[in-house]
């Protein structure tokens, strides 16, 4: 009998899981593609004045901190369509897992808005090896300082082919730092302290 | 192609009286074979009532050629000779499918002198594609040129 | 011990669940701009005068197909040769991604010598490959193709084609009234005959070993298919049969040779069995099959056949013999390659009158125009699927260009004596 509330418990989750993986393989992950932008220009701008001034950070290879896990549990997915989350309203009375109310907080716009600005930074600084094979993928996973600092890079998803994971790496050295990303606390704490940065060849 | 066969072409020629403009093919140095200077395949010995001209991707032959095949076929018939076909293409279109089209054009020509009474045994076919042209330059004057299959007899 | 299993089950769910939900912002793309890159000339210890500057080699080898923009030994803050006389600090400035040094040192000179060379990534400051090239001084030219490789493919992440070869018929001409095949390096050095007839050559296909060349001669007066070694020049005149006799293929394998023959009355693509020196029909059709190509799988064919009324391209499957048609779009579609990905062609495309090389992804059937001249054929792609040669027309002069496979850098090929056609990239070579 005392199974009985972990194992209702676990089913919700199982379906919260499913769903908030069939989510994210569904994101229209083109809402924030600045292909369809182009800023050429933008380009410019920020490679050469980022570059020469500052120090060049270097890229801990050490495990994610225990910092950044504590992040990990307090992130929450964006871009979450709403019919995910009535979903999984539905499915569950537990209040403990519901994204919706966070998500609420600030609006959709603003996590987009600053996504696209770093976006378009890496972007700007990422030269793609030629010979990629359209499928490779790394995903690397970024901890910043509240100043847009990069404070760290790691690969969580190496995709193969060191060349092209290098050239994801050289990227995000060549950034160093994130410029425009003043926004309040909370926000950077929740969704751009620990982020994830995924690179593929289009 | 040895000088008797030559001598035997141009005897043909010859015999052929009804033609009046084949001089100036005629007085071409009728040895060679290789390819001359400019890269160009000279048709040499060879008149107008030899050669057979097709359009353009085509290997079927117009009522003027049949006329043609059907003196050849006498030609051949009443002096015994043997002859080799040559078709050839110009120079659109892939090499090897040109080879292809070029044996289809040498094979029409032989099937029509068969039907002409030549016997099959004294015909044979070859296609050199695009790799021989009669004229070099990349024109519709050249083009049609090289759209021919040459009957060669000896 | 169930309840405290399942508690953790649903622990680590809980966890991954919220490791999934993190932000993610995907980035397609990236920029296209060329690699920038210096080589600094190496440093020359040998007593021998040095005939031909690596940095020169390696620099336009890399320059070829605008992958790179390299930088000039004159607008370098310093030049050094050793690892510790490296100042990143120096290379970011001049904007370098990457930074090449190097030294060649006598080794048993004066027959050989040793070059040694450093990659570094300038950005994120570590050297990323440490190579040793040793050879003859005479073969500095390959031995700096040799340093390009590695520097391509550390960079780019496919192997570099500066040592492939390309075999080509060279037509006659006015110096020199015969037709050749001939082999040259990529960038049309070390040119050297193998074969001349004053009858037609045609199709050269490199063996997957490199170190044989099948291709049609007509020097008995109608086609037949050699194979010629290029170590020995020793020629074997593959079993002739009535009729055509063309486009012969090995197979990636190295097992199989396709080739095309007329026997039946029409032509046909067949295979050629080598220890029983005889051919199997594999197509049986009335229209014309020919110029076939193997998958790199070499479980497929892919030909060119009228059978629909145009020519198009069919693939085959070898084992089932079932045929299937690729392209749709025009009249006119032929002498189709793989790439080496196995899942697009290369392929003469008419459009409008005008003969393009094109690409078509397999699967979704889309095609891409990507030369844009007239009379364009025999397109052969380079062994690591990133650059097409093909043969074209300069005013009435048969001439070899080359174009990246994404379109965006064309060039002709250099140094080619006569007029060259039939283009044949070597595989790759170690």
């Amino acid at each position: 009998m005392n199974y009985t509330s972990p194992l209702i418990l676990s089913v919700f989750i199982h379906l919260g899981i499913g769903l908030s993986f069939s989510n994210f393989f569904n994101i229209d992950f083109d809402i924030f593609n600045i292909e369809s932008a182009k800023p050429i220009s933008a380009y410019v701008i920020f490679d050469k004045e980022t570059e020469p001034k500052k120090e060049q950070i270097k890229i801990p290879k050490k495990t994610k901190s225990a910092e950044s896990v504590k992040n990990d549990i307090k992130t929450i997915a964006i871009s979450s369509p709403d019919l995910v989350i009535d979903k999984l309203q539905q499915l569950s009375s537990t209040e403990t897992y519901l994204p919706k109310e966070r998500t609420n907080k600030f609006s959709q716009s603003d996590i987009e808005k600053y996504s696209f600005l770093i976006k378009q930074q890496v972007f700007n600084n990422w030269k793609r090896p030629k010979g990629s094979n359209p499928e490779l993928k790394t995903e690397i996973q970024i901890n910043l300082v509240p100043t847009g600092e990069i404070l760290s890079a790691k690969i969580i998803k190496g995709s193969g082919n060191q060349v092209f994971d290098d050239s994801a790496l050289v990227a995000i050295s060549r950034i160093n730092n994130f410029e425009g990303l003043n926004m309040q606390t909370k926000l950077f704490d929740e969704h751009f302290r620990t982020f994830i940065l995924i690179f593929s060849p289009n | 192609m040895n000088t008797t066969h030559k001598i035997l072409l141009t005897m043909l020629v010859f015999l052929m009286a009804s033609c009046s403009s084949v001089s100036t093919d005629r007085t071409n140095d009728a040895t060679a074979i290789s390819a001359s200077a400019s890269g160009a395949y000279s048709d040499n010995g060879l008149t107008s009532n030899n050669i057979l001209y097709f359009a353009y991707d085509r290997s079927d032959i117009n009522s003027e050629g049949r006329a043609k095949i059907r003196t050849l076929a006498k030609l051949i018939k009443d002096n015994d000779l043997s002859v080799r076909v040559e078709g050839h293409c110009d120079e659109r279109g892939t090499r090897e499918y040109n080879l292809a089209l070029g044996e289809q054009r040498a094979k029409t020509v032989a099937e029509l002198l068969i039907i002409n009474g030549v016997s099959s045994n004294k015909i044979s076919t070859v296609s050199y594609g695009e790799e021989k042209p009669a004229v070099s330059g990349s024109n519709e004057n050249s083009w049609s040129k090289n759209r021919r299959a040459l009957v060669k007899t000896f | 011990m169930i309840k405290k299993r399942i508690f953790l089950i649903i622990l680590s769910l809980v966890f991954s669940a919220f490791i999934s939900s993190q932000l993610r912002i995907e980035i397609k793309g990236g920029l296209e701009d060329p690699i920038n890159i210096a080589i600094v000339p190496f440093q020359w210890n040998l007593k021998t005068p040095q005939q031909e500057s690596i940095q020169k080699v390696v620099q336009s080898d890399l320059e070829s197909f605008g992958e790179y923009a390299v930088l000039s030994p004159e607008n370098m803050l310093s030049l050094p040769s050793r690892a510790e006389e490296v100042f990143f600090k120096d290379w970011r400035i001049l904007g370098s991604d990457f930074l090449v040094i190097g030294e060649v040192n006598p080794l048993e000179e004066p027959k050989e010598m040793l070059v040694n060379y450093l990659i570094f990534d300038v950005v994120r400051e570590r050297i990323i490959h440490r190579g040793k090239v040793i050879g003859p001084i005479v073969t500095q030219r390959k031995m700096a193709h040799k340093i390009s490789d590695k520097i391509y493919s550390k960079t780019q992440g496919i192997p570099g084609i500066f040592s492939t070869k390309i075999a080509y018929i060279d037509k006659p001409s006015d110096l020199n009234p015969a037709y050749n095949l001939m082999i040259s390096d990529i960038d049309g050095f070390d040119s050297l005959s193998l074969f001349s007839s004053p009858q037609p050559l045609m199709s050269p296909s490199w063996s997957t070993d490199m170190k044989k060349i099948a291709y049609v001669s007509f020097e008995e007066g109608s086609s037949r298919i050699y194979i010629q070694e290029l170590a020995t020049a020793e020629r074997i005149g593959l079993k002739q049969e009535e009729g055509i006799n063309s486009s012969p293929n090995w197979s990636p394998d190295g097992k199989k040779m396709s080739a095309v023959l007329s026997k039946s009355g029409n032509p046909d693509i067949h295979i050629y069995d080598f220890k029983q020196s005889r051919w199997i029909q594999l197509t049986n059709h009335f229209g014309i099959d020919t110029e076939p190509d193997w998958s790199p799988d070499s479980n497929k064919l892919i030909f060119t056949s009228n059978r629909s009324g145009s020519p198009q391209i069919y693939e085959l499957n070898v084992k089932s013999k079932k045929v299937k048609r690729l392209t749709f779009e025009g009249s006119y579609n032929a002498r189709a390659r793989y790439l080496p990905n196995g899942k697009e062609i290369v392929f003469v495309h008419r459009r409008n009158g005008i003969f393009h090389i094109a690409t078509q992804n397999i699967k979704t059937g889309k095609i891409k125009i990507l030369t844009d001249t007239t009379l364009d054929e025999s397109p052969t792609v380079s062994p690591n699927g990133n650059v097409v040669i093909y043969a074209t027309k300069d005013g009435d002069k048969d001439v070899l260009a080359g174009i990246t496979i994404d379109g965006r850098t064309k060039f002709t090929m250099p140094s080619m004596k006569g007029e060259a056609r039939e283009p044949s990239w070597s595989p790759l070579i170690d």
